[in-house]
């Protein structure tokens, strides 16, 4: 036998004499399967807390979604009332009813309203006074 | 070698999970299972130990390197790749990298030629396989440096194949083969040297 291979021998025979008693102590084991058990605790701990936190956020989103309040309208702006010709515009009604109609934007021009001529095909809203016997008394235009 | 019997008296599942490979503990254990954790901490400590104890010569940076290989594998398990090797030598080669940084931490690169006294007779190499010498190949073999070291440990003490080396240590086949031809070839120089005798 050679060197090498005496010594190739020797290590073996090395190895040999100390398997099966050369291991880590038993404090080693101990140690880390707490610290698996105190990641694995951590893990599922963030786990429910992503969760937890994705949940919330679609509970609101519905909540929001579904139970959101109407929009507020928007306050309407309307013109003064302007008395249709022949009627007096001082006179008074008791029993007068307000109407909401819709008419052309052209109608505004019979007012002296300015008016967008490229728009005229158009209709706008307005409120017609009636009078009890029916008949149209004033106008006012909303928009 | 690498099997660690399992202690008897433990519970009946680390008992059923005995025969299991040590990839299917992994993906158990990276799913919360301690008892896989522990089938295979208990089946691949002792060879990481030995390996790390013949490294370093000493016991307390043994007992850190498995502590270390093992929270590496509770950390890190998850990227392990089946494509680059099996569990066992991913964590030797986790283990090789702590023994590296210990080494270098406690700046033990440096031979150590402690003083021994020289053998009687010329049979040197024959009396290296009686016990009372194996300390002189043990000081020879730990005061090689890591790279040769660590290469004469796993194929001629671990008996790993060179495939198995090439694995762990992360470099090519033939590299590990060269490497160990030079080991034993220093190691036989400082043998001779420490016992005092020539041949």
């Amino acid at each position: 036998m050679n060197e090498v291979e005496s010594i190739r021998a020797a290590l073996r025979a090395l190895a040999q004499s100390e398997t099966g008693f050369e291991e880590a102590p038993a404090s080693v084991e101990s140690a880390l399967i707490e610290e698996f058990r105190r990641r694995r605790a951590n893990r599922t701990g963030r786990a429910r807390m992503v969760w937890g936190t994705l949940a919330a956020a679609l509970l609101m989103f519905f909540a929001y979604s579904f139970n959101r309040a109407p929009a507020p309208a928007k306050p309407e702006i309307a013109t003064r009332f302007f008395a249709l010709p022949g009627n007096d515009p001082f006179e008074r009604l008791d029993h007068g009813r307000l109407v909401r109609v819709r008419l052309p934007r052209s109608s505004l021009r019979a007012f002296g309203l300015p008016m967008n001529e490229e728009r005229a095909f158009e209709t706008v809203k307005a409120e017609v006074v009636l009078g009890e016997d029916g008949l149209v008394r004033a106008i006012r235009f909303v928009q | 070698m690498w099997n660690h019997p399992a202690a008897p008296g433990e519970p009946d599942i680390v008992t059923q999970l005995a025969d299991a490979s040590d990839e299917d503990l992994l993906l158990r254990m990276i799913r919360g299972d301690e008892a896989a954790f522990t089938v295979l901490y208990r089946r691949r400590q002792g060879a990481l130990y030995r390996f790390a104890l013949r490294m370093c010569g000493r016991a307390g940076i043994a007992e850190e390197v498995v502590q270390e290989s093992f929270l590496a594998l509770i950390q890190d398990g998850g990227r392990w790749d089946a494509s680059r090797g099996t569990v066992a030598n991913w964590l030797f080669g986790v283990a090789r990298n702590q023994v590296l940084r210990c080494l270098d931490r406690d700046g033990r690169y440096a031979s150590e030629e402690p003083e021994m006294e020289p053998l009687s007779g010329d049979d040197v190499f024959g009396d290296l396989n009686r016990a009372e010498n194996r300390e002189v190949l043990m000081q020879s073999l730990l005061s090689l440096p890591p790279h040769y070291r660590e290469v004469a440990v796993m194929c001629d003490m671990d008996e790993m194949s060179y495939a198995e080396a090439a694995q762990a240590l992360g470099c090519p086949v033939g590299t590990v083969r060269s490497r160990l031809s030079r080991a034993r070839e220093m190691l036989a120089g400082k043998v001779r040297a420490r016992m005092g005798c020539s041949l």
